[in-house]
């Protein structure tokens, strides 16, 4: 570290890193630039606008296990307010930028890349680009205004002097364009949250500061009175009359009126409840519309505020809600196809695009909104999951929902009115009970169990002619028999009792017997065996069979007898009939059967979970195409 | 719940299966019988 007196007031300046070179005296505020081994007073810097940022110098910091320090703050004005760049010397040397914004900070360090970049006014928002070889997609074009200054920074910079900016997205990163010099300097980082920053050890007059006070003041549209809490709120909606101010503007000016009569949310302003192992207070309440086909179509989002978690929404459309976060992170969009995206492992598919509009502003709210205020979105479902982007001409935002079911919102913050009862499908929601992937990977494993048992069953079986005899016709009889001898049975199991006939064009009916002869009991059936055969107009024909086969179940082992009455029509060549009895046939009919019977749930579950997705489909911009399964 | 009762159903069928198979009783396509107890010496001649 070096010091040096100040020129103007004598106080000691100092410089924490030899790359600085210039600085502000913290007594005085004049300006001083290192010139060689002297310091030149370029005057008095400007007061720093109160905004409120959770970093202040000194404050001391952790990356991983890296510590920093903040030595220097360039704080900028945009659009939206005000804006910081944290000037970070870290413990190994490394020197680099803190920001912050919607509920997420900034690490960046400059890197000397090769890539050529394209002027300033020719990035659009969503625009991909590659920097260092690494795709990126541009999610914020500003041009911010230095408004003043605070310890040190590597360049001179003063007041009004212009720093426009594009900041880029990637997958795993955050990367930020300064086109203030040419040519443009290139930071490259993470987006991350201000828990990930904070040191646990760090001492405690260098740790974040506290949050501001509530301040209250008077509406300036109204008169009514209104109070804010947090630090960082960059608007506020008049709860009366539905006007929106800017508490940091020392007039309070009104950004935007109410456009139409204000409803009243769901949940109240100021509820506090247990969210996901979160405590959220619901501090803002915004109402959004769209016109799809003509028809309005509104919702509901609830600004919560958590101090161990930051910022998250509430969302509510139909009585289904979702909590969602800003994502720090980039999603990516298949370019084979444009409706998919990918995001931490999982792919979602593109729902529905809308242009939203900012209808009704109540509480406070991070950023500067306005009634009017239109983005468009557009939303990538994978139940319970719901990935968002925002996207405006200046700036992209992502935010990643999960669907929660509404009794969760009622035991969390407690509504003095019943939720009202979901109406259809939500986008996101997770169908009821467990995917059909369970229930066919259940059949898959019964079905090979299955088989395993049918072949050890049909390899095992006998299949053993325990008798084989001729019944022939004697000439001009059309009724005759046959006797078997004993025929000796071992075993259990059944018993099928085989015909083979030289029928043709005509019948033959057999009364078989089957007599125990040890326990006296009686198996008596009749078969008939047929076979007929022809041609008329449609040609050749035939019918029936010269062959029969009688299964008989559960023939216990025993010595039978065999009895054959048989019958035929008169008039044609004498028949002969092979009769074979067969022990242990293996059965394929019950396996086919069990198969059928196990295929009935899953088949069930998958109908149910394609109902389920047509409907879920059937809301979004591809109510035509077909939804699938995501099993 | 209903999981779990399919896998209880599968299992129970299956068991049947096997029990069925075991015994060579087919669920369908058995020839329809008669059965009567007629002596202990059996033969055509106690039925005819």
């Amino acid at each position: 570290m070096r010091v040096a007196p100040c020129p103007s007031c004598g106080a000691q300046v100092e410089f924490h890193s030899a790359a600085s070179v210039m600085a502000v005296c913290g007594y005085c505020r004049s300006t001083l630039v290192r010139r060689d081994v002297n310091l030149e007073n370029l005057g008095k810097m400007a007061e720093l606008a109160e905004d409120r940022s959770p970093f202040r110098l000194r404050f001391r910091g952790l990356h991983k296990t890296v510590g920093f320090e903040l030595i220097g703050r360039l704080q900028l004005n945009y659009q939206g307010g005000y804006w910081n760049e944290w000037y970070a010397r870290f413990d190994d040397g490394r020197l680099g930028w803190v920001s912050e914004g919607s509920g997420l900070c900034y690490l960046t360090f400059e890197q000397a890349i090769k890539t050529q970049l394209p002027p300033f006014d020719v990035y659009r928002v969503g625009q991909s680009i590659r920097l260092g070889g690494e795709p990126y997609t541009v999610s914020n074009i500003e041009t911010a205004h230095c408004v003043a200054v605070e310890g040190e920074l590597p360049f001179e910079a003063t007041p009004g002097f212009p720093a426009p900016a594009v900041d880029l997205r990637s997958e795993t990163g955050f990367a930020s364009l300064d086109y203030s010099e040419q040519p443009p300097k290139v930071y490259i980082g993470l987006a991350l949250t201000l828990e990930e920053l904070v040191d646990p050890a760090a001492p405690k007059e260098t740790e974040r500061p506290k949050r501001a006070q509530a301040r209250d003041f008077k509406c300036t549209n109204c008169g009514a009175p209104i109070s804010v809490k947090l630090a960082d709120t960059k608007a506020i909606g008049c709860s009366h009359c539905g006007a929106v101010v800017d508490p940091a503007d020392p007039t309070l000016a009104i950004v935007s009126r109410a456009i139409e009569a204000l409803r009243q949310p769901k949940l109240p302003l100021g509820s506090v409840g247990k969210l996901r192992g979160k405590q959220y207070a619901i501090i803002g309440y915004l109402r959004r519309a769209t016109r799809i086909d003509g028809i309005r179509y509104d919702w509901d989002e609830y600004l919560l505020h958590s101090e161990e978690a930051g910022y998250a929404w509430l969302t509510e459309y139909n009585g289904h809600w979702n909590l969602a976060k800003a994502v720090t992170r980039q999603p990516k969009i298949m370019p084979a196809r444009q409706t998919q995206a990918r995001f931490l492992d999982r792919t979602y598919k593109h729902f529905q695009h809308c242009q939203a509009e900012v209808v009704q502003v109540l509480g406070e709210f991070n950023w500067r909104v306005s009634i009017g205020e239109t983005v468009g979105v557009d939303d990538y479902v994978s139940p319970p999951y719901l990935l968002s982007s925002e996207r405006s001409e200046t700036e992209l935002t992502w935010s990643l929902s999960e669907y929660l079911p509404p009794a969760e919102v009622e035991a969390a913050f407690k509504p003095q009115v019943k939720l009202p009862e979901p109406v259809g499908i939500a986008p996101n929601q997770p169908r009821p009970g467990p995917g059909s992937g369970r229930y066919w990977a259940a059949f898959a494993a019964f079905a090979v169990l299955a088989l395993i048992l049918q072949a050890i069953f049909a390899v095992t079986a006998a299949s053993r002619t325990v008798w084989q005899g001729d019944l022939n016709q004697p000439e001009g009889q059309q009724q005759y028999t046959l006797s078997s001898p004993p025929i000796h049975i071992e075993g259990g199991g059944n018993l099928e009792i085989r015909q083979q006939v030289n029928v043709d064009n005509q019948w033959l009916y057999t009364d078989l017997t089957l007599v125990n002869q040890t326990t006296g009991e009686v198996h008596r059936l009749g078969r008939e065996i047929s076979y007929y055969s022809g041609s008329d107009s449609d040609g050749s024909w035939s019918e029936g069979s010269n062959r029969d086969e009688a299964l008989l179940a559960d023939i216990p082992a025993g010595d039978y007898l065999l009895e054959v009455d048989a019958e035929t029509e008169p008039g044609k060549a004498p028949l002969q009939d092979r009769i074979a009895v067969v022990r242990g046939v293996p059965i394929w009919v019950n396996f086919w059967v069990l198969l059928a019977c196990l295929l009935v749930p899953p088949l069930l579950a998958w109908w149910r979970s394609v109902s389920f997705e047509t409907r879920r489909w059937a809301e979004s911009d591809y109510a035509s195409s077909d939804s699938g399964d995501d099993d | 719940m209903w999981f779990r009762s399919y896998l209880i159903a599968a299992l129970l069928a299956t068991g049947l299966y096997s029990y069925g198979q075991y015994k060579g009783k087919p669920l369908f396509g058995a020839a329809s019988e008669t059965r009567e107890r007629v002596g202990s010496s059996g033969g055509r001649l106690y039925h005819k």
